[in-house]
Order: C-alpha cells, then structure tokens, then sequence
C-alpha cells in the first residue's frame, strides 16, 4: 500500500443475510490518516459494514480493500495493522483487564506493553477487576486500550463512547485528535450527530443498508435541518411558515407550528415576523428527522 | 482462494498454545467440578464391592435377568465377582463415558459458539489469529482438560481401591480411564464439526449430545437384535470396549482419535468459511 492509498476502498459491497438485507451496494473511500465518521441510525448496516470489512462476515458480492489487502483472504495480515472496538465490548466474564490485554499482546507478538499501560491509567481502566464484574463504561475503557494498544494503522470504532461519563468522552475525543496528529486512520461508527460532528473530518451515512452520502464535515452543518416549534397568536403565522420552502414535515395545530427546517434560519425568521409570535422554539432535530430532511429527495441513490 | 502465508500456515502452534491456555484458564475448577463426583462415585462403587462380592442373592438376581438384557449391558454374574467387572458394569459402561463426553461437548460447544454468543470471538478475531487456530485452541484445551479430569478420576479410584484392599490393578484403571479419552474426544470432534456449520449454541450442544444418545442406543440395541446391528457398527460406544477388563484397544482407540481428529478438521474448515455474526 502506498502512502496515499486509501485506509478502506469498497466496491459495490453488498452482505444479504439470507432474505434479510445488511448492505447493498456500498462503493466508500476512507483515506489514510483521516477520521471518518460512519453515521447511521440502529440497524442502518454499519456494524455488518465492519465486521464484513474485518472479515468475519464474508460479503455476498462486491469488493472490500482495508490497508491494501483483501480482509476476508488476507485476514492475517490486515489484522496485524488494525484494531477493532466492537460495539458492546465484552470478553469472557472471568478474564481481569490485564489478564486481557495480555493474552491479545501474545496473540499479537507484542514485546512492548508501554503504550497499553499508559491508555490504561489516561482512561483510569480498572485493569485487575474480571470483565464481568465492570459497569458498560468500564469495560467499554478496556476496549478503547485493546483496540489501539499495538498503534495500529487503522482503527475501527463502535459507537466507542457508548456508557462512557462525560469527562472520559472528552479524552476519548482528544485521544481521537492525536491519532489524527499521528497519521492513524480512524472508521468511527456512531448513530450520535453531534459526536461525528466533532470528531470526523467526513461522514459516510447508511440508510437501510445503503450510503446515501459522502461528504466533508464541513459540509454537513449546512445541510443540517433543526426542529422549530413556533406558536403564534393567530393561525395565519402557523400556515405561512408551514408553505415555506424548506419547511418538511409541517404540521400546524391552530396557532402552533412545527416544522424539520433545512433553509437558511434567516428565512424562517423573517416569514414569521410577520406576525405575533407567541413562544419560539429551535432544536437540532433526531436523526432520523435529519435523515428524512436531507434525503427524502433521493432515496438511496446516494454515493453508494 | 488464494489466502497469505500466516493464514495458510496450517497452524502457528505459539498461537494455539496461547489461545488453549486462556481456555484452560477458564475451565481451570473443571477437574474439580467434573472429575470430582465421578470419582466420588466410582470411590463409592470400590467401597461397596466388598459386602457385594459375596452376596450371593445379588448373583442369582442378576442371573435371572434375560440373557439379552446381560449382553446388552454388558454384565454376567461374574460381572459382580471381580472388582473390574463390577466397575466396568456400575462406572465405564455408562456414567464415565456420559461425563467425558458430556464435559468435551460443552467445553467445545463453548469455547466457539460461546465464545461467538458472549463477544469474546470478536475481539479473539480483531487479533491477527485465524479461525482454524481458534478451533484447534478449543480442542487442545478441552483435552488437556479431560485429561486433567480423568487423572483426578483415575488417582482417586485407585487410592479407593487400596485402601478397600479390593485388589484392584492400577493398570486397570489406567486402561479403564484411558479408553474414555478417544472416546470423548471423537464426540469433541462430532461438535467442532457442527460449531463450523451454526453458531447456535444450543443445537450444536442438543445435536452432538443426541448423537453421543443414539450412538449408545445403537450399540446396545444392536446387541439385542441382528436387525439394527449394523447399527453397532456406525456407533462410536462399538469401538469402546472394556478397557478395565481387557485392556485398551489401542486400534480401535487410534480409530475414535482419528474419527474426531477429521471431524475436528471439517469443522475447523467449515468454521473459517462461515459468518461471525
């Protein structure tokens, strides 16, 4: 692999459980050294998007490169260069952290311990207490320490900060931007916003299986809808700011209005100066009104 | 498919070695929890041997039990007038074989399937170790295991029998308890072959134990009747004999390890095609 091929290259991948869909047709680029953010709501494929690219499901057609190599003939090799947080971490209950880490050192020939020891103390893990013993957010510390214990090239994330308090979230993100610093290649897969928001320099989002989208970070807030509940004093307000462009989902209730906005705020604001407004209220809207806002114009044709 | 070199190696065994050895570490209070109540009864068989020897109400029961029923288990009258006999009738027709069996189709039903259900093959597969080396790290770990087991087994039953001054040959017992082995590990194999088809757990451990069920029945039906002996012959328990007796088969105890070992292979093969899930 050259220093600029792609950290994970697919082609029209597809993975069908039976009857049941997984992916279809995912044709991604995850450059090397970037942060990629996989967002998706629960059951959207990107866990059965990595686990087909780690090459424990073998894909039903398509083509899958991660670091150059073919995950499912080449699996060795592609997972002596990467590390992988499944979602839910968990291990066998008996096994202690340490006890863990260790087996994975010896099963990865690693002769260096220093950099486990020191994720170990910054995420405060709990190294001697058996897995099945720890809270969610402990065992998920052990999961991050794993998964980037052998500075591997590329890092697959699960929903990595899933059960984590919020201090150990904010050093997981400003763990993230040092292996951004160091050249790692990281494939974050969440279903939070706003945490893909911060941490990725693009996104990549699936939608029943299929990506319906590629693009910069930057690019995302632009296109970003919000939630706006707007009651006036009287029901012509309501009905004008539902006509407005831009405006999906209205639903107007005599005085009140509630919309999924993708225009520009300024517009809103502007129409619905026009008359009394009672109470005023903005809010980033769920995912899925997101998805609908940004893609009900076009279902799943997207870069994939 | 062309696969690179370490995947092809047949198997690294630094790597199955290690793997093996954190299942053993999981199953460490095995022989204690499998080996010990075993021994605790077959210490209990030795001790009433004695105040049974001589009975000789227990002889004519047993020779007024139908000729087929003898032969189908095995036992005579004489049966009840060796300590060997009586151990092979009371310990290693049934009881021992069920509990080797029984342990080596959980530990490996667990070490794969279990694994899968409880996470833990994630994070085994996110390592650079391959399929085939997690399955022969079950398999040597479940027999390293069993024979753990069995020593327990063996020690304690030949101590019983000293101390009971029943003239019970420690050799015996070492044939008795070495015979259970290849016999145990050809059901290992049996479930390490289905592990490679399902991940369920419960139907790889209900079809293997079926299996280990049926194959007794063959064989002791296929001794009541010529009409399902050919049964016998398909059935593992045919090839088990009665090592306290007469020694260990060491043919037919190749044949058993050999059977499970190309079971165990199949699996392994299977187990590297299909989805983890």
């Amino acid at each position: 692999m050259t220093a600029t091929a792609p950290a994970v290259e697919t082609t029209a991948l597809t993975k069908r459980f039976g009857r049941h869909r997984g992916i279809e047709d995912v044709t991604l680029t995850v450059r090397a050294g970037e942060v990629f953010g996989f967002l998706g709501p629960n059951g959207a494929g990107k866990t059965t998007m990595i686990r087909t690219l780690l090459g424990l499901l073998a894909p039903t057609a398509g083509r899958a490169r991660v670091l150059g190599l073919d995950p499912h003939r080449d699996g060795v090799r592609v997972r002596e260069r990467v590390g992988n947080l499944p979602a839910e971490f968990a291990f066998d209950d008996g096994v202690t952290g340490a006890g863990l880490l260790d087996l994975l050192g010896d099963l990865r020939g690693l002769g260096d311990r220093t950099r486990a020891t020191a994720l170990a103390e910054r995420f405060d893990a709990d190294l001697t207490r058996p897995m099945g013993d720890l809270s969610r957010g402990n065992r998920q510390k052990i999961g991050i320490v794993q998964a980037l214990a052998h500075r591997p090239a590329l890092v697959f994330m699960d929903e990595p900060t899933a059960g984590l308090d919020p201090l150990m979230q904010e050093e997981f993100e400003r763990l993230v931007g040092e292996l951004r610093d160091e050249g790692t290649t990281v494939f974050l897969s969440s279903h939070n916003l706003t945490e893909v928001d911060r941490l990725c320099d693009r996104v990549g989002v699936i939608r029943n299986g299929r990506l319906v989208a590629e693009e910069a970070i930057g690019d995302l807030p632009a296109r970003a809808a919000r939630r706006v509940v707007i009651e006036f004093a009287s029901p012509e307000g309501a009905q004008a700011v539902a006509a407005l462009p831009g405006a999906t989902t209205p639903r107007v209730d005599g005085c009140r209005v509630t919309v999924t906005f993708t225009g520009a705020l300024d517009d809103l604001l502007a129409a619905a100066a026009h008359h009394p407004v009672v109470d005023l209220e903005v809010s980033r809207p769920t995912l899925e009104e997101t998805f609908r806002a940004f893609y009900d114009d076009r279902p799943d044709a997207g870069d994939g | 498919m062309m696969r690179d070199a370490r995947s092809s190696a047949l198997l690294r065994p630094a790597v199955v070695a290690r793997l093996a050895r954190h299942i053993v570490a999981r199953r460490r209070l095995a022989p204690l929890t499998w080996g010990l109540p075993l021994s605790l009864m077959s210490v209990f068989v030795v001790a009433i041997f004695p105040s049974i020897e001589n009975a000789s109400g227990v002889r004519e029961l047993v020779d007024s039990y139908p000729e087929a029923l003898k032969e189908a288990f095995d036992f005579s009258a004489e049966s009840f007038a060796t300590i060997e006999g009586y151990m092979a009738a009371e310990v290693f027709s049934l009881i021992g074989p069920l509990v080797a069996c029984a342990f080596l189709i959980r530990a490996i039903s667990d070490a794969t399937c279990g694994a899968q259900a409880r996470g833990t093959l994630d994070v085994l597969l996110s390592a650079p170790v391959t399929r085939r080396e997690i399955a022969a790290g079950a398999l040597l770990a479940g027999s390293v295991v069993l024979l753990a087991i069995l020593l327990v087994f063996a020690v304690l039953t030949a101590l019983a029998g000293a101390i009971a001054g029943v003239g019970l040959a420690v050799a015996d017992v070492a044939a008795g308890t070495a015979a259970l082995f290849p016999l145990a590990f050809f059901f290992a194999g049996l479930t390490l072959a289905l592990a490679g088809a399902t991940s369920r757990a419960g139907l790889v451990g209900g079809v293997a134990a079926g299996t280990l069920l049926a194959m007794y029945l063959a064989e002791v039906l296929g001794s009541f009747s010529g009409a399902v002996d050919v049964l016998r012959t398909l059935s593992a328990f045919h090839y088990y004999g009665s090592a306290i007796e007469e020694g260990l088969d060491v043919a037919a105890s190749a044949g058993l390890v050999g059977a499970g070992l190309v079971l165990a292979v199949a699996g392994a093969l299977l187990f590297e095609r299909r989805d983890i899930g």
